[in-house]
């Protein structure tokens, strides 16, 4: 197997959409956009066995302050994008569990060459929940980390999935129901962005402060059919508001969910109506994106989704590791000042 | 006391078996008979407690608690070098897996909380569990200051049509049983683990202290006559002579090839056929799902990954208090040194 640099559009966009492992955030002009945004490079290598593409990697690299680092995908923080990391095709899907490994392994072991060459101080890769096997990872001295996110069968009934519900989380919806609420798509990602940035002041310096709104702005303009913003209105006041993300079959609750009237429920409200329209268009699943946030927690496991884990991945040598130490410090320092 | 969740001992071996047969994730380790066995060749001694949700006893737990050079250790399984028993931890009963997920992830929460107040009671120093495969929510555990550390093993469907099953074998593995067909080797069930603990040792005489190197064969002896239609041992004979063998465990719809599959000569293809063999026999059995267990030695993956299987994920949690962490960092320094 060979690795190399990929420099064809077409090419990159072509695996993305026919690997089962592919997501809209491996897409060409996403990954563009983000580098654009946040100043590191993007690298996109893809992994050839003979002349045939069988997976791609992009990576992100930054010297700063002598420490080199290497993200798929970049921090949350700057890029709010939950996973990247290498993409086999879809003929590693179909190929039997030895060839598989085989092929995972070959693979890996072309990237881990390459992430030498580039000797960084800090590797930080998550995987899509479908790349399950990270071993060759583990036996190449990553450290892994668990993480996991909630997903809905749409392929059921609606109204199984309705009474699936937890009874509270059902009266909530009812009660909302009763008043005229809309849901409409907006184009509107200032007000998002701020009402965002202040709901979320208490958590230290998070993506709707440390990015930029025209990040945001350009990812909806080039991704106008996958990725959009929509307010929750009762009459011409914005009870809450969420942007989504869609791409082949999963419809994805992204960002936001903020309700800015807490008298009236309109979380869960917003929630079901999201999960019947994605029925609707005809995906086949429904992720309310993050399982690992307790806080967060009580309200997603209430529509009783499935438990799916994912992979984090993260190499450290003495430098990564102090530096991440001391980002670590820094950043409970601003957050505990913020609270003061 | 957690409002939703209390805990108590369980002294009532027909109560917990009852629970083990009835429970979805439950193996044949939880079972009383299986843990009074390794309680009394480990030397750890074992403690069973139950879990109530409003007086409905949803979970059990076996744990094992030694003390060792003043340090307190919680295992559950015991270690695999004593024991060779791959996974414990929580069982649940069919209630727990019915309710919604945020009653399951409260429940499970609650259950680790009430679990830690009883480890503090025996000063526990380190603490580990290992994970059924298929229960994927590690989440409580790391929420109650425990590490989770990812492992893998390999499963079989073996719901599915024999012929679909052999046929997507790889080609050089269908090749190896085919030619082992031929020498008519014949598969024996016996009782002598001695037998089996000499070939082990042997075969492992390079790895170290090894299950086999540690425990006496009087264990298995002692599993294979408690649970005769559950704990099988094979050999394999070309003629009169041994070529492999194997312990098979066979709990509700689950066979595990759990100790063993010792192969004594490499060139007659004995493991591929055994493994076969073993795989039609569980079919034929009624099970579901057979198990050739662990997928974490890269060296034993090119063979096991032979057989089609697939990965499934499982975890060891573990927590080590601060004089744990200590202690250990200082002895590694001073190994080190010496």
């Amino acid at each position: 197997m060979t690795i190399e640099i990929i420099s064809d559009k077409g090419q990159w966009d072509g695996f993305i959409e026919e690997s089962p492992y592919g997501m809209l955030f491996h897409r060409w002009d996403y990954l563009k956009t983000i580098e654009k945004y946040i100043g590191y490079d993007l690298l996109t290598y893809g992994i050839f066995k003979g002349s045939t593409l069988i997976g791609v990697l992009p990576l992100f690299y930054k010297k700063k302050g002598g420490i080199k680092l290497v993200y798929s995908p970049p921090p949350g923080t700057l890029t709010y994008t939950p996973y990247m990391g290498l993409v086999m095709g879809d003929i590693y899907a179909t190929v039997r569990q030895r060839k598989k490994e085989s092929y995972l392994d070959l693979a890996w072991n072309d990237v881990s060459r390459e992430l030498k060459r580039l000797a960084p101080n800090y590797v930080s890769i998550t995987f899509v929940p479908d790349m399950n096997d990270i071993r060759p990872m583990i036996w190449d001295g990553y450290n892994t980390q668990l993480l996991y996110t909630y997903l809905i069968d749409l392929d059921r009934p609606l109204d199984d999935m309705w009474n699936d519900f937890e009874s509270d989380c059902k009266k909530n919806i009812r009660s909302c129901e009763k008043y005229d609420l809309t849901i409409m798509q907006t184009s509107d990602v200032d007000t998002f962005y701020s009402n965002m940035g202040e709901s979320l002041k208490a958590h230290g310096k998070t993506f709707f402060r440390r990015q930029d709104s025209g990040f945001l702005k350009e990812l909806i303009a080039l991704f106008p059919d996958n990725i959009k913003l929509y307010f929750l209105y009762r009459g011409s006041e914005v009870l809450g508001m969420t942007i989504d993300c869609m791409y082949k079959g999963l419809y994805m609750g992204w960002c936001g969910d903020n309700v800015i009237n807490r008298d009236l429920k309109v979380n869960e409200y917003l929630e079901w109506e999201k999960i019947k329209a994605a029925k609707s268009e005809g995906y086949k699943c429904y992720e309310n994106w993050g399982g690992d946030m307790k806080r967060l927690n009580v309200f997603k496991s209430k529509f009783n989704p499935k438990l799916m884990p994912y992979y984090h991945v993260k190499k450290l040598d003495a430098v990564g590791k102090l530096s991440d130490f001391g980002y670590g410090m820094l950043s409970s320092i601003s957050i505990n000042l913020i609270k003061r | 006391m957690n409002h939703n969740i209390s805990i108590e001992p369980i002294g009532n071996k027909s109560l917990w078996d009852k629970f083990i047969d009835e429970s979805p994730n439950s193996l044949l380790f939880h079972k009383w008979d299986f843990l009074k066995i390794a309680e009394k060749y480990t030397g750890y001694k074992v403690y069973a407690y139950g879990f109530y949700r409003r007086d409905e006893l949803i979970s059990v737990l076996p744990i094992f608690h030694k003390k060792r050079k003043g340090m307190n250790f919680v295992y559950s399984p015991p270690q695999t070098t004593l024991s060779y028993i791959p996974y414990m931890g929580f069982a649940f009963s069919p209630t727990y897996y019915h309710l919604n997920q945020h009653e399951k992830e409260s429940g499970l929460c609650s259950m680790i909380s009430e679990m830690d107040q009883v480890l503090r009671g025996l000063s526990a120093n380190y603490v580990s569990y290992a994970t059924v495969p298929g229960d994927v929510d590690s989440r409580p555990y790391i929420w109650n200051g425990y590490e989770a550390l990812l492992q893998y093993t390999y499963v079989i469907d073996l719901e599915r049509p024999l012929e679909a099953i052999w046929e997507e074998f790889d080609r050089n593995c269908r090749k190896r049983i085919e030619a082992a067909e031929k020498l008519r080797p014949s598969v024996i069930r016996s009782d002598d683990s001695g037998t089996l603990f000499r070939i082990m040792r042997e075969r492992f005489a390079d790895q170290g202290d090894t299950f086999f190197h540690r425990q006496t064969p009087e264990y298995l002896k002692e599993l294979l006559s408690t649970f005769p239609d559950e704990i099988k041992m094979y050999f394999i004979y070309s003629g009169d002579e041994l070529i492999g063998a194997d312990v098979n465990c066979e709990y509700k719809d689950l066979c595990m090839s759990w100790m063993g599959t010792a192969v004594m000569k490499e060139n007659l293809n004995a493991n591929e056929y055994m493994l076969w063999e073993i795989i039609k026999g569980a079919k034929d059995a009624g099970k579901k799902r057979y198990e050739n267990l662990g997928a974490d030695e890269k060296r034993l993956n090119d063979f096991k990954a032979k057989f089609n299987p697939s990965l499934i994920p499982y975890f060891y949690i573990i927590k080590k208090n601060i004089l744990y962490r200590t202690t250990s960092y200082i002895m590694e320094k001073m190994s080190k040194k010496a």
